[in-house]
C-alpha cells in the first residue's frame, strides 16, 4: 500500500499510542488525540493497537493509491468516499492503484483515522511512530504532512494474509461494519449539554465547596481555541479563575487547568509534561477520546465520578477493545 | 520530624507524591532520592517518574498493575499503597547521602549574552548589562526539573538581583537556544516555542536529542554553569 497525498487538510499527522516512557524529559505523551478510534482503525485492517495510523485533525484530506492495498478509517463522525463514492468509516477497504480517497472528518473538526494493514511505514524515534510537533521528531520527519507527501504500509502482519491474498480491480468495502461504540452514548435526547465525567482534580480544595458545587454546575462551551495540546473551555462568567500561581509539577493529559482568566483548559495528548496552573478536576480516561471529538461551540458540564467507578469504565472499555480486535481480526472481506 | 509526604492519586494512571510546596534544596533532595529509588526498583507497569521541584509523580499502565494484582479492583489504589511502603520502610532521613552530590562536576554551558531583553532586564534591575552578565554567569545552578519543552531545564536558584516577574505579553516565538530568566529561574530553550520569560541571551549547546539516551542532555540535580563566550 501505498499512497500520495493530495490535501492534508488542517493537521494530518502519524500517530499511534504515544510514547509514555519518556516523560521525565519533557516529552510529550503524544499519540492519537483520540486513542479509541485509532486502535478501533488498526483492528479493521488487522493490526494491533499501536500500529501507525494516519490522523486527519479538521479539513477534507485526500490522497491517490499509488499502490494498492487494504485500509480502514474510524472516528466519531464523518465521511469516507473512494472514486467518489461514499464508503463510511469502520469498513474494511481495498483500495485499487489510482483509486483517489478522499475523507471528510464531521463538522467541527473532529479526528478520523486512516489505517492501512501493516501500520504506515515510518522510523521508531524514542520507542514510538508518533509525531513530536514541539520537538520536530518522529511521525513523518517530525512535522505535519503536506501535500506530494507519499506514505507507505509496512509489512502487513500475518493475521491480514487472507486480505492481502485478495487482489480487486476496483473498490470493495465490506458489507459489515464496526462502529465505535463509545460515541453513542454522548448526547442524551433533550439535552443541550454533553457530560464529561471527572474526577477531583489535586487543587480542588483551593476552590470553596459553593465554588465547586458551582463548577459541576456551570455549562461551558468548547471554543475553537484548540489542538492536539488542548482544549480550552469558555465559560459565561470567568469566576473559577485563581491568581495564585502553585508550585510547577508533573501533569497529564485530561487534566483540567483554571488559569487566572478563569477559563477552564483540558490538556490533551501533545500537552507539556510539568505546568503550574492549579487542577480543579481530571477528566477520566473513557471520556478524554469522547471529549477530544466535540466540536467547538458545543455546550459541556462536568459530572464528578469516584476513581472506582472510572476505573471500572476503563477496563469495561478495554475489555470492549479486545473484543471488537478478536471479532475483528477473521472477518474475510464478504 | 519525618512525617511522610503527601500521596495523592492524580488519575486512573497516575499518583504524586508531594514534599513541599517551594522551592528547597533539601526538599529536592527528597525528591531526587525517591526519584532514584524508583528507577532502580521499579514495579510491574510503571511508565515514567517525573521528578519536579518539590513532587515525584508516577505513572504507570493500569492493565498491567491489574494483571500483577489481579485481586485488586483498583490500579491506583495498588499503586498508591506500594509507594506508601516504600517511604515507610525506609523514610529519607539523609538527604544528604541522596544525589547529587556536591562534588558532581559541573556542566559548562557556552553561551553570548546578546538576548533581545538583556537591555531592558539590566534597566529594570538597576544593574548594568555587565553586571547581568557577571552575576548569570557567576552562579552555580542546579536543574531542579525538566518540562515545559522537550529537554527544557528549570535551572535556579537564580541571584536574588537578577530576579524578575515573566514578561508582561509572552512572546509567540522564542527562538531555539535562547537563554532566559523569570522570577528566581533561568532556563534554555532546546525548541523554538512560545515563551514569556526574558532572553537574555542564547546558546548553541544541543539540550535535547531523541537518538541519546536519555534525550534531555540535563537531568534533575545536575550542576549548570553558564559560561561567556
Amino acid at each position: 500500500m501505498k499512497i500520495r497525498i493530495i490535501t492534508p487538510g488542517l493537521l494530518a499527522t502519524v500517530q499511534d499510542l504515544g510514547r509514555p516512557q519518556w516523560r521525565s524529559d519533557g516529552v510529550p505523551l503524544g499519540g492519537a488525540a483520540d486513542a479509541v478510534s485509532h486502535r478501533i482503525a488498526n483492528f479493521l485492517v488487522g493490526n494491533k493497537a499501536g500500529a501507525a495510523t494516519l490522523e486527519i485533525a479538521g479539513g477534507r484530506f485526500t490522497a491517490q493509491v499509488e499502490q494498492p492495498g487494504w485500509l480502514a478509517v474510524a472516528g466519531a463522525d464523518g465521511q469516507f468516499l473512494t472514486d467518489e463514492k461514499e464508503v463510511g468509516f469502520g469498513r474494511l477497504v481495498f483500495a485499487p492503484n489510482g483509486a483517489s480517497l478522499d475523507i471528510r472528518p464531521g463538522s467541527g473538526c473532529n479526528y478520523a483515522y486512516l489505517a492501512v494493514s501493516g501500520g504506515w511505514d515510518v522510523p521508531e524515534v524514542l520507542n514510538s511512530k508518533s509525531t513530536c510537533l514541539a520537538a520536530g521528531f518522529g511521525g513523518w520527519e517530525g512535522r505535519v504532512l503536506r501535500k506530494g507527501d507519499v506514505l507507505s504500509a509496512a509489512d502487513a502482519p500475518p493475521e491480514s494474509e487472507m486480505q492481502g491474498g485478495l487482489q480487486h480491480e476496483s473498490v470493495r468495502s465490506s458489507n459489515w461494519f464496526a462502529g465505535n461504540p463509545f460515541f453513542r452514548k454522548m448526547m442524551t435526547p433533550g439535552s443541550r449539554t454533553i457530560v464529561i465525567r471527572v474526577l477531583a482534580g489535586p487543587e480542588i480544595h483551593w476552590w470553596s465547596e459553593t465554588q465547586q458545587e458551582q463548577f459541576f454546575k456551570t455549562p461551558f462551551t468548547v471554543s475553537a481555541r484548540r489542538d492536539r495540546m488542548g482544549v480550552r473551555l469558555d465559560a459565561e462568567d470567568a469566576v473559577f479563575g485563581k491568581t495564585e500561581i502553585m508550585l510547577s509539577t508533573a501533569v497529564c493529559p485530561g487534566a483540567i487547568q483554571v488559569p487566572p482568566d478563569g477559563h477552564p483548559f483540558v490538556l490533551l495528548a501533545d500537552a507539556q509534561t510539568t505546568g503550574g496552573y492549579p487542577r480543579i478536576a481530571q477528566v477520566i480516561a473513557v471520556d478524554i477520546p469522547r471529549l477530544v471529538q466535540i466540536p467547538p461551540g458545543q455546550g459541556v458540564c462536568f459530572q464528578k465520578v469516584t476513581l472506582e467507578e472510572a476505573e471500572r469504565l476503563f477496563f469495561e472499555q478495554e475489555n470492549m477493545l479486545q473484543k471488537i480486535q478478536l471479532a475483528l481480526r477473521w472477518r474475510a472481506l464478504k | 520530624m519525618s512525617s511522610l509526604p503527601d500521596i495523592a492519586i492524580c488519575s486512573e494512571s497516575a499518583v504524586a507524591v508531594t514534599y513541599g510546596d517551594r522551592i528547597d534544596p533539601e526538599i529536592h533532595q527528597k525528591v531526587l532520592a525517591f526519584n532514584d529509588r524508583l528507577l532502580n526498583d521499579p514495579f510491574p507497569g510503571l511508565q515514567a517518574v517525573v521528578p519536579a521541584y518539590a513532587s515525584v509523580t508516577v505513572f504507570f499502565d493500569p492493565v498491567v498493575v491489574k494483571e500483577n494484582w489481579p485481586r485488586e479492583t483498583s490500579s491506583a489504589h495498588v499503586v498508591r499503597a506500594l509507594l506508601e511502603d516504600r517511604l515507610i520502610q525506609s523514610p529519607i532521613r539523609n538527604p544528604q547521602s541522596a544525589i547529587p552530590n556536591p562534588q558532581s562536576p559541573i556542566i559548562e554551558i557556552p553561551m553570548q549574552y546578546d538576548g533581545p531583553d538583556l537591555a531592558g532586564v539590566a534597566g529594570k534591575l538597576q544593574l548594568s548589562e555587565n553586571e547581568v552578565v557577571r552575576l548569570h554567569s557567576g552562579t552555580v545552578y542546579t536543574v531542579f526539573m525538566i518540562g515545559f519543552l522537550p529537554g527544557f531545564p528549570y535551572l535556579g536558584p537564580l541571584p536574588e538581583a537578577l530576579r524578575l516577574p515573566r514578561r508582561d505579553t509572552p512572546r509567540l516565538r522564542v527562538p531555539a537556544g535562547s537563554v532566559a530568566i523569570a522570577g528566581d529561574q533561568t532556563g534554555i530553550y532546546p525548541q523554538a516555542s512560545p515563551g514569556g520569560w526574558h532572553l537574555i541571551g542564547h546558546t548553541d549547546s544541543r539540550l535535547f536529542d531523541p537518538k541519546e539516551r536519555p534525550p534531555a542532555r540535563l537531568q534533575p540535580g545536575m550542576r549548570v554553569r553558564f559560561v561567556e563566550i
